[in-house]
């Protein structure tokens, strides 16, 4: 996985193993990189991705060696974010919709559940109408009611 | 690896030749390529077609302000809408 | 590195814990904040499930939820519930930017100050009734209204027009009212001081430390800042004398910048608090919002740097505490509330999420709002990606609805992010994706390299280490005792005006422009 600078491409060149760095962490940290270069990937054989960081001005090969070197740290990085946020998951999504929620507007919060009341809901109640299928919130209103009539 | 060039076409019109990028279809989906393309538009008249595993996206009238960067701009944007919409 | 247990987690009464190795001796805690110290033996102990039922430290485990047994569960989930108050209020803290004018030019001022005499800076009328259209649809029963600069007092007239114009909107007592001025001081004349004497409107100041560091640092037209603020000082204690109100209830609150050249005299300045008669003081380390970060090459300093400077002033503090002298430092106090207390003090800088959005908005003086006052400066920096709505074009519902917030909302909750999910003072902390935007270039922290995590590392580590002392954790407990200034502050309340002749109500002159 060293880096491999390509002095006339202004480049550096990285290949990661998926394996290792699923694509989404390969993609986060590719994207920590777009303001400082060109970044273009593509998929090499055996689960392998490469990655190009291409100056957006002339640069030295330290500094494409170093952009290179960055471009670890930022996967290692990008990996343990990536391996938290799967394992806390439920915890953020349970945390984060009670804030967001208890943030609306006063009318909206008197219409929602209290919390202590939302605890003894029968999940089949759905209140906030959380299993309503997107399509049917926000798409095309007859073709969710011609799928609903078959 | 992708690759930006210039097409030898140099001189046909007046503007700065058409130039090319091609993206793994594999990592970048036709959705963020598009989306690339509609925000790029104004810039210059972006032809994209499959060839193979590869979207090669293909830049023409290019306005000359932007002609040197264009096509590693879009690339970036492209990669971005995979991230910003998956 | 992290400390591993020596053999497998046999342990099933175990219920999730955090630890951190600290001088050779393991510091533990559970989700509701209860901690516990065990030395390498009982450690591996405990997760091999082999620590005997009767010994000191197994009782203390089950006493402290840290060993699962009859209601464990039950009892944990309600506690975390009350030290998690804050997620079930919405938005208490309402920042008004009354003006960016401002008579100091501090060395290390964030706020993007503008001239004394520069027009166009100030917060008008209109802009500070849009904002107050926002404020009473936010569901918190407990608004409170803090007015910022610049320098807040040079637009006096604004101010008191929304505290009256508040008080009417909340006439039926709905809402719990609070009001606060963060102010230099130096404009106030003795009308203004007994108004806001008059309107329980809390006010709170900078003194940085004795006279030659604090006018230093506060750099006032003609000189002698620090003497003319504590002129102001004291007359706001005559005036809240001459209304009968308990001194310990009602006086000015200070804090100090942490400047560079405050780094050598953390004594002197605690000394001057003292001196000056402060129960608290509110040592704040610089940021690099704003101004600040362009002259952080000359006036800033290291995390360590800091702490340094921190925790001698604190153990300085605590030698006078056991001298007999009343002082308490303010973001010890709040971290000891966390550690000692389900209390919850909703301090921005110690809650998950953080308050960005969800419990504060900040209303810039031209009516721009912003998930914070940090997310304000940010954008007297340039960078508007934390302005989420203007008062004179977005409803309230759709300024808390903006995506800004809910990143900051997900950025910041950190039971669930790297470095922080499995860090033993997660149940104390909190962070600042703001701060982490502005030094590393991302909402979510990379603990390592993150200063603001440094120093809250560094003094959490300072004070269980302090708090494991003999008889120290009945001397800091002391810092978590707050009094309740709701009868000076929030029950306060000049009569509500009368409707203005011709039936017109200050809502409705604020309609006709006029005040």
């Amino acid at each position: 996985m060293d880096p491999k600078v390509d002095r006339q491409a202004n480049a550096v060149n990285v290949v990661l193993d998926e394996g290792v760095f699923p694509r989404p962490v390969g993609l986060a940290a590719a994207y920590r990189f777009l303001e400082r270069c060109y970044v273009q990937l593509e998929r090499r054989p055996g689960r392998r991705l490469a990655v190009r960081l291409k100056g957006k001005a002339p640069l030295d090969e330290d500094v494409l060696r170093g952009l290179g070197e960055e471009f670890h740290n930022e996967l290692v990085n990008q990996l343990v974010r990536h391996q938290v946020s799967e394992r806390t998951d439920q915890l953020r999504a349970v945390i984060v919709g009670r804030a967001l929620l208890s943030a609306e507007p006063a009318e909206a919060a008197a219409a929602a559940p209290a919390a202590d009341d939302a605890a003894c809901l029968d999940y089949l109640e759905d209140p906030l109408g959380i299993a309503v299928p997107w399509e049917e919130k926000h798409g095309d209103k007859r073709k969710t009611t011609r799928r609903g009539k078959k | 690896m992708a690759t930006s060039a210039r097409r030898p076409d140099a001189g046909r019109s007046s503007g700065p030749p058409p130039a090319e990028l091609r993206l793994d279809a594999e990592v970048y989906s036709e959705a963020a390529i598009e989306r690339a393309r509609r925000a790029f538009d104004g810039l210059a008249t972006i032809a994209v077609r499959r060839s193979g595993r590869y979207h090669l996206v293909r830049f023409s009238k290019v306005s000359p302000d932007a002609a040197a960067r264009l096509p590693d701009e879009f690339g970036n944007y492209a990669l971005s809408c995979l991230l910003v919409h998956p | 590195m992290t400390t591993r247990p020596a053999g497998k987690v046999r342990n099933k009464r175990l219920v999730p814990l955090r630890w951190r190795e600290l001088d050779g001796r393991i510091l533990a805690t559970n989700d509701a904040g209860d901690h516990v110290w065990l030395d390498r033996r009982e450690f591996d102990d405990l997760m091999a499930g082999r620590l005997a039922p009767g010994k000191r430290v197994s009782r203390e485990l089950a006493r402290k939820a840290m060993l699962r047994g009859k209601d464990t569960e039950a009892v944990l989930a309600a506690r975390v519930r009350e030290r998690s108050h804050h997620v079930f209020t919405g938005p208490g803290l309402h920042i008004l930017i009354l003006t960016l004018r401002c008579n100091h030019g501090c060395l290390y001022c964030h706020a993007s100050r503008q001239p004394a005499g520069r027009g166009g800076y100030d917060m008008s009328i209109e802009t500070a009734g849009r904002a107050l259209d926002v404020i009473f649809q936010s569901p918190s029963p407990d608004l409170t209204i803090e007015f910022q600069g610049g320098e807040p007092g040079m637009n006096f007239d604004v101010l008191r027009w929304v505290v009256e114009e508040a008080r009417c909107r909340n006439a039926d007592g709905a809402r719990r009212l609070w009001f606060s001025l963060v102010s230099n001081l130096t404009t106030l004349d003795a009308a203004q001081i007994d108004f806001l004497a008059d309107n329980g409107v809390m006010v709170c100041t900078s003194i940085d430390g004795p006279a030659p560091l604090h006018d230093h640092n506060r750099r006032l037209t003609g000189g002698h800042s620090l003497a003319r603020t504590l002129r102001t000082m004291k007359a706001f204690a005559a005036a809240y004398r001459k209304r009968k109100l308990d001194p310990g209830l009602a006086y000015v609150n200070a804090l100090v910048t942490v400047s560079k050249s405050s780094l050598s005299q953390p004594k002197a300045i605690v000394d001057e608090y003292v001196k000056l008669g402060q129960k608290v003081i509110h040592l704040r380390p610089l940021n690099p919002f704003g101004m600040g970060k362009r002259i952080w090459e000359r006036e800033g300093y290291t995390a360590d740097e800091f702490l340094r400077f921190y925790l001698e002033a604190l153990d300085y503090i605590i030698e006078l505490n056991r001298q007999g002298v009343e002082m308490m430092e303010k973001m010890a106090s709040l971290m000891l509330t966390r550690i000692l207390t389900d209390k919850d003090p909703n301090y921005a800088d110690l809650r998950s999420p953080c308050g960005a959005g969800i419990g504060q908005l900040a209303y810039n003086y031209d009516g721009r709002v912003y998930t914070c006052d940090e997310g304000r400066m940010v954008g007297a920096m340039g960078d508007d990606l934390f302005s989420i709505g203007d008062v004179h074009k977005n409803t309230y519902a759709e300024i808390v609805g903006h995506p800004g917030v809910q990143s900051l909302c997900v950025a910041s909750c950190l039971e669930c992010l790297p470095g922080c999910a499995d860090c033993v003072y997660a149940p104390y902390c909190g962070v600042c994706p703001v701060y982490n935007y502005v030094e590393q270039g991302d909402l979510v922290a990379r603990c390592a390299g993150n200063d603001r995590c440094r120093i809250q590392m560094g003094m959490f580590d300072h004070l269980f280490r302090r708090l494991s002392e003999p008889g120290m954790e009945e001397l800091l407990r002391r810092w978590t005792e707050s009094r309740d200034r709701s009868s000076v502050y929030q029950g306060r309340n000049v009569e509500t005006p009368p409707p203005a002749k011709g039936g017109k109500t200050k809502r409705d002159r604020r309609r006709t422009g006029k005040s």
